[in-house]
């Protein structure tokens, strides 16, 4: 999805309005001319400059307002690159009630299906790497991978 | 609790299937606790001396436990972040964390509602007062000297060492507001921390830091960095030179950083039980008291309700010190 | 010459060795998994060092922190993640050479350069130390300024495209910086009353997103069957390292050079230093317009500089006990517990373990050679690897890096949004390099500037007052307006 410079200059000056008037309302430090708000508003100044100069290239452009590319009109890419997104918002949610190695086995697998892996390899990939992953991190490198549904289980 | 169990079964089935079970341990309760490596939360990141306390701390506890103990960093947010996570986390004594003392601070600055009493307090296991520190070739011979000096010129002065509003910056203006002195009689320059801010006054960027002694002395050693004075009853073990507030300016001033073992709110009492008198021999153990005095760091013990009055008591005079400042919300 | 004769005899001994080649392995890999940095490695070290004698401790940390920063440029080359924050300056660069199917060529230069960069840090660490540190500690808030200002200049060269758009990649990453609690004022910014956020955007997840969701989201679009990317095969990548010499010592001294400086600057470290020594090298060089589509010029400078900056961070530690970057704050605690306190009299009354240390640096950087050349080895099965299985295994690691980053599954939030932001962008033109570099070194622009005001009471010349920080303050706004100079230059004489 490609924006046209123009469209994407008015949401610059857009986000910099935002970030401007939220600066404004940070509290001054006593005594002092420059304070909290001083670089924020100095970077949405910053944006609303880069905002116009685009907006003056894109209407000299004369490019389409929004440019979709051709992944966008095939349903199977654009459910790839859903399902990618989908996964990791799976990710966060089952992350600590399920634990690592639940969520990591059933997002693989799901994933490498959609993307054409056969049954075998799939479920082989799926079921091999959260072991392997959680022996590494959890144990070797102390990364604290959430136990979730399988806590009551020890693990040599 | 018989539906927890039910579902916990079940989950051991599907655990079977696959393929990596060898055994269940004891029942989900705190009997044979701890059955499972246990986490540590450190509100700071690596490689500050919060941080290798906490390391210290964990690797002796998981001797005495027989679990491995995960010393993990949440840090940010001036540790309102990792303080957060620590009264969070699930009250099943898998994890504690290291409360600093910070958390009687921020919740005077209106950052977040948590206040000690949020935890469960397990063990204080390290003190350590402010100090006041100059560069060697420093005008002022000594503190009554540099105390003139600030009278004769208000706010030409500056100090650093932590962030606006930190213990240090805390410990100099309670100082000054004792001595009868506007607390903004020295300028706070806000830094990352100690070292960055001994940084600056290595450079003359600030004309003193009020930090701990520990984080000063390779400076002091180098003989680069004098410590005028601690704020404290009695002179720090490691450099019993340096006189305390008392004796030099004649004002008693107690002020500085501590770090304790705490637990979520709610453990069960066996959970405390158990990890009390293991940090207990933690504290106690050469290998701690080793550690402790080669990094010039102070202990200092209270466990269970007496950490909980600590914590309370240097809540308030911490409040106290920031409503004086004007630090508080 | 007894004390060297003595050091030599500390470190040459087999559960020395041993340590170290363990050290070595796991530094290796650490580095080389994206979210697990270098800094980290060393925490994890330390439980392990307080039951170590005091040489192989300080050792281990030596060697693996050499490695993990070489270790980070392998999955940065492979697969556009930067294993390393060190790392990132040059990823764009290095996965392009991937895409022609150089990636042997640029892993090789990666090592090579690594190596001889390191080796260049530790000798500027052992004839210059005392000398160093004391030019170092005259850095102060307005200094840092101007470094970090002339970081953030760094943002002009290192992207293609419209000038426009690297500044606004750049302002976007600055805005990010100023996210949360940690700032001079202690206000807590754009937080939305949200504890995570107080803590601010965890640069390392914002990093793993912007890099390598970006591109897995990527190559959904472009159809998961399409195969792999062919590989052009040196054989013995080792076999190149001469002509390789020989053709880039240029970029090879400029990057050692600002490397060395930068890593001795207390709070600059690696990560700026190889920004710096990329932009530095494309600006000096002859074809700058091969900048950013796979050229092995700006992996040498950058590749080189955060090696040499490693051995130069522990001037400052070793001489005034000041940390140079984290990873020397937490060697600093681990001296201080061996009774090796820092200081200028580790220097005098225990020269026979400084000298273990500089030997231990030495055979680290010789030892990344052949272990690295194995790592490379043993990575390259990566690129045989269909895509479809490939990128949900990257995912996975990704998610595992982002949690580990700070343990928090907010991060892997904070990835997946810098994914999705990072996909637009480059679909739209903005590079992402100044993004990065905007997130990076916004803390430090704003903390110096705001720190110097406070203590000058908001006078603006304070920023020229002080010698070093008038000379860079000068140095950076002449380079800001060398283009306008140059310009009316020309037009003079074309008018003439």
């Amino acid at each position: 999805m490609r924006l046209n410079d123009a469209l994407l200059g008015c949401i610059l000056l857009l986000v910099a309005a935002v970030v401007a008037a939220i600066a404004w309302g940070f509290p001054a430090v006593p005594g002092q001319d420059y304070g909290a708000s001083t670089f924020p508003l100095l970077i949405a100044t910053g944006l609303a400059g880069c905002g116009a100069v685009l907006i003056g290239s894109g209407l000299r452009e004369r490019a389409p307002i929004v440019e979709w590319q051709a992944w966008l009109g095939e349903p199977r890419r654009v459910i790839d690159f859903l399902s990618v997104i989908t996964a990791i918002i799976v990710w966060i949610l089952a992350w600590r009630p399920l634990g690592f190695i639940l969520t990591t086995a059933g997002v693989l697998f799901a994933l490498l299906r959609r993307f054409g892996v056969s049954w075998k390899t799939s479920l082989a990939i799926a079921i091999a790497t959260p072991l392997i992953m959680n022996y590494i991190f959890g144990r070797l490198l102390l990364v604290p991978l959430p136990a979730g549904l399988l806590a009551p289980i020890r693990w040599w | 609790m018989l539906g927890t169990h039910i579902h916990r079964r079940a989950l051991l089935a599907a655990g079977i299937a696959l393929g990596a079970v060898t055994t269940l341990a004891g029942a989900a309760t705190a009997q044979g606790y701890p059955d499972r490596p246990i986490t540590l939360i450190v509100p700071w990141g690596a490689g500050g001396g919060t941080d290798s306390t906490a390391r210290i701390v964990g690797s002796l506890l998981e001797q005495e436990l027989g679990q491995p103990i995960n010393v993990v960093n949440r840090t940010g947010g001036s540790g309102v972040v990792g303080h957060s996570a620590i009264a969070e986390a699930d009250p099943d004594g898998y994890t504690i964390g290291l409360a600093t003392v910070e958390i009687g601070m921020m919740h005077w600055q209106g950052l977040t509602e948590l206040t000690s009493a949020d935890y469960t307090p397990l063990a204080l296991m390290n003190f350590d007062p402010a100090s006041v520190n100059v560069r060697e070739d420093a005008d002022w011979a000594d503190l009554p000297a540099l105390i003139e000096a600030i009278k004769a010129n208000p706010g030409t002065l500056t100090a650093s060492g932590t962030g606006q509003g930190g213990i240090w910056h805390l410990a100099i203006a309670g100082f000054l507001s004792k001595l009868g002195l506007e607390p903004g009689a020295v300028r706070w320059v806000p830094s990352e921390g100690a070292a960055p801010g001994l940084q600056d006054l290595m450079a003359g960027g600030v004309d003193l830091v009020p930090c701990s002694i520990p984080e000063a002395r390779a400076l002091i050693d180098a003989g680069r960095v004098r410590s005028l004075a601690v704020m404290s009853s009695k002179p720090n073990e490691a450099f019993p030179d340096v006189p305390t507030t008392q004796d030099v300016a004649g004002v008693s001033w107690d002020i500085g950083a501590w770090r304790g073992i705490v637990a979520p709110k709610g453990v069960p009492d066996e959970v405390a039980a158990r990890l009390i008198p293991a940090l207990e021999k933690v504290y106690n153990s050469s290998e701690y008291a080793d550690f402790m005095s080669k990094q010039g760091f102070g202990r200092q013990w209270a466990s269970g309700e007496a950490f909980g009055t600590f914590m309370a008591e240097s809540n308030e005079s911490l409040g106290a010190v920031m409503k004086e400042v004007g630090l508080a919300k | 010459m007894d004390a060297i004769a003595l050091a030599a005899g500390l470190v040459f001994r087999v559960d020395v060795l041993v340590t170290l080649l363990l050290a070595s392995a796991f530094g290796l890999f650490v580095g080389a998994i994206p979210g697990l940095t270098a800094t980290m490695a060393m925490a994890l070290l330390v439980p392990l060092t307080f039951f170590m004698d005091p040489i192989p401790a300080v050792g281990a940390m030596v060697t693996a922190s050499a490695m993990a920063i070489f270790a980070g440029d392998i999955p940065s080359t492979l697969l556009r993640i930067p294993g390393t924050p060190a790392s990132a300056a040059y990823t764009e660069e290095a996965y392009r050479m991937t895409l022609k199917g150089e990636a042997e060529t640029a892993m090789a230069a990666n090592l090579l350069f690594s190596a001889f960069g390191g080796l260049v840090g530790t000798a500027v660490l052992i004839l210059t130390a005392p000398y160093l540190a004391e030019i170092a500690l005259k850095f102060s808030a307005p200094e840092y300024f101007w470094m970090a200002t002339l970081g953030l200049t760094c943002a002009a060269f290192i992207g293609s495209g419209r000038p426009v758009k690297g500044i606004l990649s750049l302002l976007i990453g600055l805005l990010v910086a100023t996210v949360g609690l940690d700032n001079p004022a202690a206000v807590p910014r754009f937080t939305f009353g949200s504890t995570e956020l107080l803590g601010g955007v965890d640069f390392i997840a914002a990093m793993i997103g912007l890099f390598a969701i970006s591109e897995v989201l990527r190559n959904a679009t472009q159809g998961m069957a399409s195969q792999t990317l062919p590989q052009v095969r040196l054989g013995n990548p080792l076999r190149g390292w001469g002509p390789m010499f020989r053709k880039y010592w240029p970029q090879q001294v400029q990057g050692n050079v600002v490397g060395v400086a930068v890593g001795a600057l207390p709070g600059a470290g690696a990560d700026l230093a190889a920004w710096i020594a990329y932009a530095v090298s494309r600006r000096l060089s002859k074809h700058p317009e091969k900048y950013g589509t796979g050229n092995l010029e700006g992996i040498v400078a950058a590749g080189s500089a955060n090696n040499s900056a490693l051995g130069s961070a522990w001037v400052p530690a070793l001489v005034f006990g000041i940390p140079g970057d984290t990873i020397t704050a937490i060697v600093i605690g681990v001296l201080f517990l061996h009774g090796l306190n820092p200081g200028p009299t580790l220097f005098i009354f225990q020269p026979e373990n400084i000298y273990a240390v500089f030997i231990i640096f030495i055979l680290a950087n010789i030892l990344m050679v052949p272990l690295g050349y194995a790592a490379i080895m043993m990575s390259r099965p990566i690129l045989k690897m269909p895509r479809r299985v490939l990128m949900p295994l990257i995912l996975a690691f990704c998610v595992v890096g982002a949690f580990a980053s700070n343990n928090a599954v907010f991060n892997v939030g904070v990835m997946l949004a810098f994914g999705v932001l990072g996909f637009f962008m480059e679909e739209n033109g903005i590079p992402l390099a100044p993004c990065i570099l905007g997130i990076v070194l916004g803390g430090m622009v704003e903390d110096n500037f705001i720190t110097t005001m406070i203590r000058n009471d908001g006078n603006l010349l304070a920023f020229f007052e002080r010698p070093i920080a008038a000379g860079l303050g000068v140095a950076t706004l002449l380079i800001w307006s060398s283009p306008l100079i140059l310009g009316l230059l020309r037009r003079r004489r074309a008018a003439a």
